[in-house]
């Protein structure tokens, strides 16, 4: 199983200056209008993994498997569509549907038309690895040819609940694995390079900072930092610039 | 905080099926190196969800809401699970959230697991009731006032229920009731709440799981359909079972006339009712099918009734358009 893609983006969901909720007006995607936080960190992500891995992957989007892990899910969703419901009386659709688990990996396929096998892993501080494995099971057995993972956390308000007074970083990595077909790989230079990067690393467990429990820290995982590295690697060799933002905020960046 | 609410609903429903799986199996306990697989839409939401709006409304003391609700509803089900069946803090523990997909998305994940991961799995589904879903489906108006009614032309919606189904599977064992000859999963990429009209998406899972079960078409005895009983599932699922069949009969049954639709652990507790089935030779007829969907036009089972069945394909259908199928073989 070789890694064909990389990226991730990042934000703290507190501190000054933050605009952790959406974009106002129309400069957001329209595509997006009723996307969750995770979902648009989620995109933002697969987008970017999924153009740097568009040449091995081609266009048969229906042997690409698609495995979300997220520990939070949509518990930020949750809240809000309860706390509508006690307020007002009133069960909003939209918010109900955005709130199950598999909300993020549900919207993706469509966004992106992956008509593969879907999964969405919540296993903890050990979702980064169960997804890798699966990943591999799947496409050893049959099931598909290559494999996006995308771990997302946001948890705005329960970290408002838990900790006010500290930083907990948001966001998403993802991860293109393909199977190893030689043949195959050996008609792009890009892909050999890239498989440098599989390692054991991205299969460790999300390290939960105490003070943070249970809530997850997106950034802490290998998981995370090999998308991170995957990502620059290849924007350097594209010539992009590094740019990894918050997919909810109109001015800032993050450089990772 | 009362007590009604530290009772663990999610818990004790997979407790009570994992144990009986288990003595069944003739399992002592969970080992180590033994999977365990958990599948669940919403958990232990039962909890947090009650614990949350009292958070909220200051009812709830937020010290106490972070100390004991703060994250309920996955990874730590699974943890309680194994430690609640002799097992230790590690072990192979796997939470899958695809959904009304989970259970028997499961079911196939743990086959996997068997052929590298470890010898032994315990895989199951466990589903409770809750605010969040019981309002939540009725503000999508998916309910139906009524038993629901499978496949049948008044059919007006499904009915949310609870409960957990469990099974051990093994890699090598001398005395089996059923065998997981197969699966497939794919996605309709089509529409967060409804499946694609033409089963597509569906239709590619069930052919996926035949394939990886070597098995043709022919060959298929039974079919437990995902049959929710309402207007949109049961019409996409009867096109696919349709194209797949090509003409063949064969008979087709839901049981969620008489046990609901418990979501992410409805593929487990079906599949538990289909290894059941299979072993006492009959299959399970679809209670509240009355009269033909002339749109769906299926061989639809109305009774149990006897039936040698060797191979039976279940089907399941998830939000997000994530659609899992599992062939049981005996």
């Amino acid at each position: 199983m070789l890694i064909l893609a990389g990226a991730a983006v990042s934000s703290q969901s507190q501190g000054e200056g933050s605009t952790d909720g959406p974009p106002k007006g129309g400069d957001l995607n329209p595509a997006l209008r009723k996307a969750t936080r995770n979902m648009r960190f989620a995109v933002e992500c697969v987008e970017r993994a999924l153009q740097q891995a568009s040449n091995w992957l081609g266009l048969d989007f229906e042997t690409i498997a698609l495995i979300v892990g997220t520990n939070s899910g949509e518990l930020d969703t949750s809240a809000e569509f309860l706390l509508t419901h006690a307020k007002s009386g009133l069960a909003r659709p939209l918010l109900f549907q955005n709130s199950l688990h598999n909300s993020t990996a549900g919207f993706l396929s469509i966004h992106f038309g992956l008509r593969g096998p879907i999964f969405t892993i919540s296993s903890g501080e050990r979702t980064p690895g169960d997804c890798v494995e699966l990943a591999h099971l799947l496409m050893e057995s049959g099931q598909c040819r290559a494999a996006v993972v995308v771990l997302v956390e946001s948890h705005k308000m329960l970290a408002e609940l838990a900790c006010p007074s500290e930083r907990l970083a948001e966001g998403a990595a993802c991860l293109v694995f393909g199977a190893g077909v030689d043949s195959e790989l050996s008609a792009s230079s890009d892909v050999k390079c890239e498989s440098e990067f599989l390692s054991e690393d991205i299969t460790t467990e999300y390290q939960v900072r105490p003070e943070f429990a249970p809530l997850i820290d997106i950034t802490a995982s290998g998981f995370f930092r090999a998308a991170i590295d995957w990502s620059r690697s290849a924007l350097q060799r594209s010539g992009a610039a590094v740019v990894l933002r918050s997919p909810d905020r109109q001015d800032g960046s993050h450089g990772l | 905080m009362s007590g009604e609410w530290g009772e663990n609903r999610a818990l004790n429903f997979a407790l009570s099926a994992a144990r009986a799986a288990m003595d069944e199996a003739g399992w002592s306990g969970l080992h180590e190196d033994d999977g365990l697989i958990l599948a669940t839409t919403t958990g232990q939401y039962l909890m947090w969800d009650q614990a949350f709006i009292g958070a909220a409304t200051g009812v709830v003391r937020r010290e106490e809401f972070v100390a004991r609700f703060l994250h309920q509803p996955f990874g730590d089900l699974a943890r309680r699970i194994r430690l609640g069946l002799g097992g230790s803090e590690r072990g192979f523990d796997s939470v899958v959230s695809t959904a009304c997909a989970a259970g028997t998305q499961a079911l196939g994940m743990a086959t996997m697991w068997l052929k590298r991961r470890c010898r032994r799995v315990l895989v199951g589904g466990v589903e409770v009731l809750c605010p969040l879903t019981v309002e939540g489906f009725r503000s999508l108006q998916l309910l139906s006032k009524n038993p629901a009614r499978p496949f049948d032309r008044s059919r007006g919606g499904i009915n949310l229920s609870e409960g957990a189904g469990f099974f051990c599977l093994e890699r090598e064992s001398k005395r089996s009731f059923a065998r997981v000859s197969g699966f497939g999963f794919t996605s309709d990429a089509y529409h967060m709440t409804s499946p694609h009209p033409d089963g597509a998406g569906s239709l590619r899972a069930m052919t996926r799981a035949l394939q990886s079960a070597g098995l043709d078409v022919n060959e298929v005895d039974w079919v437990h359909a995902h049959g929710t009983g309402s207007l949109h599932n049961d019409l996409a699922e009867g096109r696919a079972l349709r194209s797949l069949f090509a003409g063949r009969s064969v008979p087709v049954s839901s049981t969620k006339g008489r046990h609901g639709h418990a979501l992410g652990a409805s593929g487990a507790i079906e599949c538990a009712l289909i290894v059941r089935a299979m072993r006492e030779g009959r299959i399970l007829g679809t209670d509240g099918f009355d009269e033909a969907d002339p749109e769906i036009g299926l061989d639809i089972a109305r009774e149990d009734g006897p039936l040698d069945v060797r191979y039976v394909l279940k089907n399941t259908l998830g939000f997000g358009g994530a659609n899992a199928a599992v062939v049981l073989s005996c």
